[in-house]
């Protein structure tokens, strides 16, 4: 605005005879500037809009744009005392044949030759709709859309040179509307390599934690197990060193075959190769033994593993294979994550929902509890947590992923409260018999 | 107004379903836009607008075209809008134009609103 500034120190003199001129000097101005500072389509044609209905002294204007392929129909933008009627038969029956004469004659074409060329004959839909001008939004050989103005106010028509200045008025818009859409779309791309990279990055990150805590869970074991059998081959045999140095192997190779048995069944899950054999079991039975099972070495831990049994009895369908590796995943986490004292309880009960008939298994301690922020992403593959793949509690960060994955594998689902410093739910819906 | 913004516009709510606006400042096409998301607001209510344009310093095309957008869109909704006090560099702009038998001018706010409830 700069521009029309300094050209605007006096008002036009009214009736003065070069007042129109330096007027229509003043529009043109007025709108290269305020095209220039225009930073989206809709700034652009509320510009272009405004200026020529207050130069021209119209209360009619409207545009319409193609739309964003060719398939899709074109688009009101802005529409001032414009009716609709019109508006809807240009579109409806007759955009690519206006597209093709516009482009054709590249100037402002009077409603009533459009009209009749278009095989139109309504002059009095075209009267109510109020238009007089339909002019070619264009940036070189590509069609935009179409300016339509309606007649002058006090009955004054349009001439030469005003179409002159309409035509120049729009090629202005159109490379405006050009730059415009070309602006939002590199932006918006922008935007998305942005996320894109955020994501690459996080992704670097959590392959890095994976496999630093691979390199750990594996080599913890192995060189306790070297170890051992070192110290072994001076120890003397049947003695209680020779003992105690067994069992410190036995415990090594168990904990890798653990972490090998996690990794080649996520990598099973994650090829969808994982192979189901789900069938009615008893749920309470099979609970009951996988308790027993586990219970010492929870103790051991100093950590009290419970179990209630259900009600009613009534079959799940389950996998058996795989629902004792959930189950695992959820007591070795809940011991992992919990200090010495934690009590540890496991539920089973029936449950409905929506009219389907669950068995439900609910693992519950009143441990440390995990924060909001951080639940919704501990399924996620190596996620602990804390919401990072920390190294306190260690581990791959892939249990909870595998147990999710695990659980719909056989039709049923996972999900976790936890309320901080109270305690930490997983619940386990099977499908009932 | 202040040095970013070559438009204030004050709003005087003390008449009852008439809002009164109080333009001061340069109506060109930078600031029409801003005019017209003022006057929006007030129609978006069902009230009806006087437009003090005394303040303005200088109307171009498409302050010109502003006020009969506004024009246009209070009688598309059965609502009213007048302008009064028109400043004599805005009058020039309308006279030249021919547009004053179209756009309802009036010496005074209070004759506006007078106009406004006849």
């Amino acid at each position: 605005m700069e521009a029309s500034r300094a050209l605007s120190p006096e008002p036009p003199e009214p009736n003065a005879g070069g007042a129109r001129q330096r007027y229509a000097l003043l529009s043109i101005v007025e709108l290269t500037a305020t095209l220039s500072r225009a930073r989206d389509i809709h700034a652009v044609i509320d510009a272009l809009l405004l200026n020529l209905m207050g130069h021209f002294g119209t209360a009619r204007s409207a545009v319409w744009l193609s739309g964003p392929t060719p398939e899709a129909p074109p688009v009101l933008m802005r529409r001032h005392g414009i009716g609709q009627p019109l508006m809807t038969v240009l579109v409806t029956t007759a955009w690519a044949e206006l597209e093709q004469k516009l482009m054709s004659d590249r100037e402002p074409v009077e409603v009533a030759e459009i009209w009749e060329g278009l095989g139109l004959h309504d002059r009095k839909l075209a009267a109510e709709a109020g238009v007089e001008l339909v002019i070619p939004l264009r940036v070189e050989a590509r069609f935009l859309g179409v300016l339509l103005l309606g007649p002058r106010l006090g009955r004054k028509a349009y001439g030469g040179f005003d179409l002159e200045m309409i035509q120049a008025s729009a090629a202005m818009a159109g490379l405006a509307i050009h730059n415009a859409d070309l602006q939002a779309r590199a932006l918006e791309s922008s935007r998305r390599q942005r996320i894109a990279l955020q994501e690459l990055a996080k992704l670097d990150t959590m392959k890095s934690e994976f496999v630093a805590n691979l390199n750990h869970e594996l080599r913890t074991p192995l060189s306790l197990v070297q170890a051992s059998l070192e110290c072994l081959a001076d120890a003397e045999p049947g003695s209680d060193q020779a003992r105690s140095l067994l069992d410190l192997s036995q415990r090594g190779v168990q904990g890798l075959s653990r972490v090998i048995r996690q990794l080649l069944t996520f990598s099973d899950t994650s090829r969808r190769n994982l192979e189901v054999n789900a069938s009615e079991q008893d749920a309470e039975a099979f609970l009951g033994t996988f308790i027993d099972e586990r219970r010492p070495g929870v103790s051991a831990g100093l950590r009290e593993l419970t179990f209630r049994e259900p009600q009613s009895r009534r079959q799940a369908i389950f996998d058996g294979v795989l629902l004792n590796h959930v189950l695992n995943e959820l007591i070795d986490n809940a011991v992992k994550f919990t200090a010495p004292g934690t009590h540890i309880h496991v539920e089973l009960s029936d449950h409905v929902e929506h009219g389907n008939s669950w068995r439900k298994i609910e693992i519950r301690d009143d441990g440390p509890g995990i924060s909001a922020e951080h639940l919704p992403g501990l399924f996620e593959e190596f996620r602990q947590g804390d919401g990072s793949s920390t190294r306190a509690a260690g581990g791959l960060g892939i249990g909870l992923a595998l147990a999710r994955r695990l659980m719909e594998a056989m039709s049923g689902r996972i999900t976790v409260e936890s309320v901080p410093g109270e305690g930490t739910t997983f619940v386990l819906f099977l499908p009932a018999a | 107004m202040n040095s970013e913004s070559p438009i204030a516009i004050e709003a005087d709510e003390t008449h009852g379903r008439t809002a009164v606006l109080r333009v001061r400042g340069r109506l060109d096409g930078v600031t029409a836009p801003v005019l017209l998301d003022h006057c929006a607001k007030v129609q978006a209510e069902g009230r009806n607008l006087v437009l003090n344009l005394a303040g303005v310093s200088f109307m171009g095309s498409s302050g010109v075209g502003a006020l009969l957008v506004l024009v246009d869109q209070f009688q598309e909704q059965a609502g009213q809008v007048r302008f009064a006090c028109v400043s004599e560099s805005a009058r020039a702009v309308v006279d030249l134009l021919d547009l004053e038998e179209y756009l309802p001018i009036h010496g005074s706010e209070a004759d506006a609103l007078l106009a406004m409830a006849a």
